[in-house]
């Protein structure tokens, strides 16, 4: 009995890392993780209908003042209400998802690439190069992400450009430390062993065994990292150096009404909502993914 | 087995070493985006509404019209010596600002940590014991949203519900106007007050430190319950909790005194960890609840264009995290018992 279940669950693990078809039966396992899934699907599906027909999506144009009488509470006419200058809180939500959505998937596949680049190269090399990026990436993890975003963003000048550049340049680091210790267990595989063995040569092995298999687990954590680089992103803008006014950014629209917590609280409280459960659905999708590739929850999982 | 209180300290001695090359190292990139990356630095340093002459005392005063390798040397000598810099706009140095505001933000911090232990760590080993089962899914489901609240939305909410609406805590400063500060011993009022048993200032500035040392702990209990979680799992196939279970201890004990005792070692180290995001998420929260910190500082920096105090911030809070994960490691080496020293 024992083992059938082990048997069982080793193949739905060996489907997790070869094709698509068997994560979504994980998914689809949990309640929780397909809540987060439906969510993921809702923000791209509004992202994408905003960015290819937002002026037949949006009811209102988000920069479009006076649209009904400025501070009304959610209507009909206005789904959910509108804010001090008379917009359409509605309109303005939808408008900002394409980018705080593209920003957090852009972030973080960058920081994928550079940073697992980094990390698998180091602890394949080994020796002095090995040591010297660990450094550097210990350095770059020991300042609070937000704070040196934050700064980088200041010496650039406010923009989103800038605060773009500012997240990458602090994002890499912790992709890099975990793909080295990743990299580091898979070289000496015994897979990777009988490879060379064989004859096959360093870049093969590199290519074909070690990223393939160190692909997966940065990806995952990717998928979690998405709805942090959205909240670090919301909050620069919340700072006053990410998006600048009048853009739609769900931070900026969160400070821009702070005032407004007591009298009218579903300006500032809708558009953190909506940064709310972005990261929510990136993180419940990744937590999952996350406890079948750890192999430490994966024992107790059996 | 070694383990000699000799081999501790060397242990301890070289991870200082290593605190001390972060620190440089961290400095370095401070240098590089604050001198070398920005596109005006002498512009920065002076603040935007300085006037030319102005400008030329600040390129005299940082050395920024030296080569890169002298402005770095002046800006490390700078740091090691306690100066950080200027305000612009007031002239009067950042240290000693930062230094009046370091007790304030280390009560926050640790005031939400304790927090954290208190319901992050045995929420991971309720989570736990109901593996899978619907209780699971509700902690999961808790930690998560934790996870994915933005520090102001968080903030703006306790806001709004315990002040305005219940009305029953205070939503600024650290203590209700009119009651004087304890005698200053540590600056934390809350340790003040208790060391010179003035009462009315404890009760006042317990009520003020709630709101925002949890939501503080709300954004980050979730690493510290997933991880308890986690190691409680691994720890419950292993023969001494069979034996625990096999004596015929109540699951109570089995669980809270056998096994969460073995997983709190990781769990512990992870919190120390945590100074990162708890310093990050303390900027936001300081300044939504008008509480005195370095944190509060910074956004006021943000909005003044007080560069010199955002760069001085960056190091300070990147000081304190490097001091965390020596604590941590330390702690974790004296904590469990199949770490060697030697």
């Amino acid at each position: 009995m024992e083992n059938k279940e082990t048997g069982h669950l080793e193949s739905i693990l060996s489907g997790a890392r070869s094709n698509a078809i068997s994560t979504w039966r994980i998914i689809r396992s949990s309640p929780l993780s397909m809540f987060g899934f439906g969510l993921i699907v809702l923000y791209v599906g509004v992202s994408v209908a905003v960015v290819v027909a937002g002026r037949y999506v949006l009811p209102y144009g988000p920069l479009q003042l006076n649209t009904g009488t400025p501070l009304s509470p959610p209507s009909f006419s206005h789904l959910f209400g509108t804010d001090n200058l008379g917009r359409d809180i509605f309109s303005r939500v939808l408008a900002a998802t394409p980018l705080d959505l593209g920003i957090g998937i852009g972030v973080s596949s960058l920081a994928l690439a550079v940073g697992g680049t980094i990390g698998l190269v180091s602890g394949f090399q080994g020796g002095l190069l090995d040591s010297v990026l660990m450094r550097i990436t210990d350095i770059f993890l020991s300042i609070p992400s937000l704070i040196l975003a934050l700064a980088v963003s200041v010496a650039l000048g406010p923009s989103v450009i800038h605060s773009v550049e500012a997240l990458s340049i602090v994002w890499w680091a912790s992709y890099a430390r975990l793909a080295r210790g990743q990299a580091l267990s898979i070289k000496n595989q015994l897979y990777v062993v009988a490879a060379r063995a064989s004859g096959t040569r360093e870049h093969v092995i590199l290519g074909r065994h070690v990223f393939r298999n160190l692909f997966d687990t940065l990806f995952i954590y990717m998928t979690m990292d998405i709805g942090t680089v959205i909240l670090t992103f919301s909050t620069l803008s919340f700072l006053g150096v990410g998006v600048q006014p009048p853009t739609p950014e769900w931070g900026s629209m969160v400070i821009d009404a702070n005032s407004y917590i007591a009298t009218q609280p579903w300006i500032p409280l809708i558009p953190g909502f909506a940064i709310f459960f972005a990261v929510f659905a990136f993180s419940l999708i990744g937590d999952v993914l996350r406890d079948i590739l750890d192999p430490k929850t994966r024992k107790s999982m059996l | 087995m070694k383990r000699n209180i000799w081999d501790l300290l060397l242990f301890i001695a070289k991870r200082i070493l290593v605190m001390f090359l972060l620190v440089i190292g961290v400095t370095f990139i401070t240098f590089l985006f604050s001198h070398v990356m920005a596109p005006d630095p002498a512009r920065l340093w002076a603040g935007r509404r300085a006037n030319a002459a102005r400008v030329q005392e600040i390129v005299a005063l940082y050395h920024l019209n030296q080569p890169y390798y002298i402005q770095y040397w002046y800006y490390l000598k700078g740091i090691f010596t306690g100066n950080l810099g200027v305000d612009p706009s007031t002239g009067s140095p950042i240290l000693p600002e930062i230094l009046q505001r370091l007790p304030a933000t280390l009560e926050l911090v640790f005031a939400s940590l304790v927090i954290m232990v208190v319901v992050g760590i045995p929420l991971g080993a309720l989570a736990a014991s109901r593996n899978g089962k619907a209780t699971d899914h509700l902690v999961r489901g808790f930690y998560l949203s934790g996870w994915a609240t933005p520090s102001f939305l968080g903030a703006l909410v306790l806001v709004l519900v315990f002040s305005y609406y219940l009305n029953v805590l205070p939503v600024q400063g650290m203590l209700t106007p009119g009651i004087s500060p304890p005698q200053t011993i540590t600056g934390m009022y809350v340790v003040d007050s208790l060391l010179t048993a003035n009462f009315p200032a404890l009760y006042s500035s317990l009520q003020h430190l709630i709101l925002p040392a949890t939501s503080l702990a709300f954004l980050n209990f979730g690493i510290a319950t997933r991880m308890t979680r986690a190691s409680m799992l691994e720890v419950f196939p292993l023969d001494y909790v069979k034996a625990a279970r096999a004596k015929g201890l109540s699951e109570y004990v089995v669980i809270y005194k056998h096994a969460l005792r073995n997983a709190l070692v990781s769990t512990v180290t992870v919190l120390a960890l945590l100074a990162g995001s708890l310093l990050s998420g303390d900027v936001v929260v300081e300044e939504i609840f008008g509480w005195p910190g370095i944190g509060a500082y910074a956004f006021t920096a943000v909005q003044a264009e007080n560069f010199p105090a955002i760069v001085a911030v960056t190091v300070v809070f990147s000081i304190g995290v490097i001091i965390a994960n020596l604590v941590a490691d330390v702690l974790y080496a004296v904590l469990d018992p199949k770490v060697e020293w030697g």
